[in-house]
């Protein structure tokens, strides 16, 4: 598989001392889509972010990010700048907060253009295009984020990121704050532009339902570590690790025959160092030798791998 | 005994352009809930689902007598809201609680969770020394165990899943008879959710509390509740027995809904 861009071994510490990431490796193929699922505080954005290059200063990040094969975290802003909105674009979590409220949509992604070294003209030109992409009518341009809808707003921050072009379109939580009927227009209209764009997706939520409906591949994050990945269908059928088998336990699903449950405890605190299998205290299977080491992220074949110490369950 | 709307209407006035208002035209008026009758018993869990905009927690509102009606009533076994006066109506905010969808922004910052869970103890005229003996029993309810670790701690050392326990908290001190609950857990990291929902399953067979859950999410709405009202525009488009409504909808809206609802067992 040629990868688009990959992430090796990324760690990133914030100043406070929480360590959010805790060596994540992925790669992305051309026009592949990837979901990055967990519970909030698994350093799902912090990881999204580190692949922008948009940490806090402050923040400590190892590890590489290779765009076409070439690292551009390295080199720091140099390096990262000319790939940044042109070729890796983010639409943030939170479309409500997204947009600027005292400049019309148009104009914010005019500026975008322009930063990037497009002229006005450009701009104007591709502020058109991007808004007809992502079915916003032409008037849209001259409107401020406050007179549009939940929707909208959603989609003119999609817009904004399709700007200049990019390969990658970094999804963080794009839905959480819609409803249902919304979140499902807003979930074909990615879709759609990565089919018809040949636009890479990572999609980052903590709705696991959400995920077959977009993504090729999952990956699921927990205290900063992926513990299992591979094609979405299998891991929503048959997760093989246990935290992927609890939060598919907790998700409520329509037929309603399941019972509920909920995963006992708290995620660990990333401040202090981890020893043994990060999700071991809420493990109801775990062992005691869990407690010893972490387990490393081992491929299972079929395009799947986990972390996990327990022998598989063949069920 | 139960929470009844009958025809409940309300009417939001939509902003006047300068123009007409030159011209005295006068405000039109959107109809936010349309009339709704809606029945919440004792013990049961009622779901209310729908889109945004359309007049879910309007019709909450209604309910616990917190929006000013343009027709219709609203009893509590069977008393017109709009009757209660002084010493009724404060005896009718105690037994009919309501939970709102943010615990980051519906508990108090400054205060730590012993003072947020008696504030309604203090105003509905509790005792001093009985107080803290049922705050103690309303975190034990929620399952925020050891009550003692709690007690003294403020919202932002708490987790979503545990303000929103707070939240509830403060309302079941009261041993209210209805719980108005809107969007409790769309905020709420999925592995937490089905621990509150639990718990809203256990009040309502111990306690005998009629629960009325506002939810955008189906899925959500079959796990507990024992019937769904779906609601559209301002009005109840279809209500029934949750599997019912879920497996055999009869309007093409909760079709509708039932197709955006994302879902694991997918084909």
């Amino acid at each position: 598989m040629s990868s688009l861009i990959g992430v090796r071994d990324l760690v990133v510490e914030f100043s406070s001392g929480v360590r959010a990431v805790r060596s994540v490796s992925l790669d992305l193929a051309p026009g592949e889509r990837l979901a990055l699922v967990g519970e909030s505080g698994c350093g799902k954005t912090t990881t999204m972010l580190a692949m922008m290059g948009l940490l806090p200063a402050g923040a400590t990040v190892s590890g590489q990010v290779l765009l076409d094969g070439k690292d551009i975290l390295a080199g720091g802003e140099a390096t990262m700048r000319p790939h940044r909105w042109s070729d890796i674009a983010m639409v943030f979590q939170g479309a409500m907060n997204a947009l600027n409220p005292v400049r019309r949509v148009g104009a914010q992604i005019v500026e975008a253009v322009r930063i990037h070294g497009g002229s006005r003209q450009d701009g104007k030109l591709r502020a058109r295009e991007v808004l007809d992409l992502v079915g916003l009518p032409k008037d849209t341009s001259s409107r401020y984020p406050h007179e549009l809808s939940g929707g909208q707003r959603q989609r003119a921050v999609i817009a904004l990121a399709l700007a200049c072009q990019p390969r990658i379109l970094l999804a963080d939580e794009p839905t959480t704050a819609l409803d249902v009927i919304v979140q499902d227009q807003i979930v074909t209209l990615l879709r759609q532009l990565s089919d018809s764009l040949g636009l890479a997706v990572v999609l980052v939520t903590h709705d696991l339902a959400l995920v077959p409906h977009l993504c090729d591949r999952a990956a699921v994050m927990y205290a900063g570590t992926i513990v299992e990945s591979g094609p979405c269908a299998d891991i929503v059928r048959r997760p093989r690790h246990p935290y992927t088998r609890r939060l598919v336990e907790a998700t409520p699903d329509l037929a309603g025959r399941r019972p509920l449950t909920s995963i006992p405890g708290a995620p660990p605190r990333l401040d202090l160092p981890l020893t043994g299998c990060a999700f071991q205290p809420r493990c109801a299977e775990a062992l005691e030798s869990c407690a010893g080491s972490a387990p490393p992220l081992t491929d299972l074949g079929g395009g799947r791998t986990r972390a996990c110490h327990l022998l598989e369950v063949t069920a | 005994m139960s929470l009844v709307a009958e025809d409940v209407l309300v009417r939001y006035g939509a902003r006047r352009s300068v123009a007409d208002a030159l011209r005295r035209r006068p405000p039109q008026a959107v109809p936010a809930v349309d009339g709704v009758r809606l029945s919440l018993d004792k013990g049961t869990i009622l779901a209310l689902v729908g889109e945004s905009g359309s007049g879910k927690s309007t019709l909450a509102r209604c309910l616990v007598r917190m929006q000013q009606l343009a027709g219709g009533r609203v009893t509590a076994d069977g008393v017109d809201l709009t009757a209660l006066r002084g010493g009724q109506l404060k005896a009718f905010r105690r037994r009919v609680q309501m939970i709102f969808q943010d615990p980051y922004e519906s508990l108090v910052p400054r205060q730590c969770v012993r003072d947020i869970v008696a504030e309604g103890l203090a105003i509905h005229g509790v005792p001093r020394a009985e107080r803290d003996e049922r705050v103690d029993a309303a975190l034990a309810a929620v399952g925020l165990t050891p009550v003692e670790s709690f007690l003294d701690r403020r919202p932002f050392e708490l987790s979503g899943g545990q303000r929103q326990r707070v939240a509830i908290a403060g309302s079941l001190v009261l041993e209210p008879d209805y719980l108005i609950a809107d969007e409790p857990v769309s905020m709420l990291d999925v592995s937490v959710r089905a621990g509150v929902l639990k718990l809203f399953d256990e009040l309502r067979r111990t306690r005998e509390l009629g629960i009325l859950l506002i939810t955008h999410d189906l899925a959500t709405a079959v796990h507990v509740a024992d019937h769904i009202a779906v609601m559209h525009r301002g009005r109840i488009v279809e209500q029934g027995p949750a599997t019912q409504v879920t497996q055999s909808p009869a309007h093409s809206y909760t079709r509708a809904l039932l197709a955006a609802t994302p879902d694991l067992s997918f084909e």
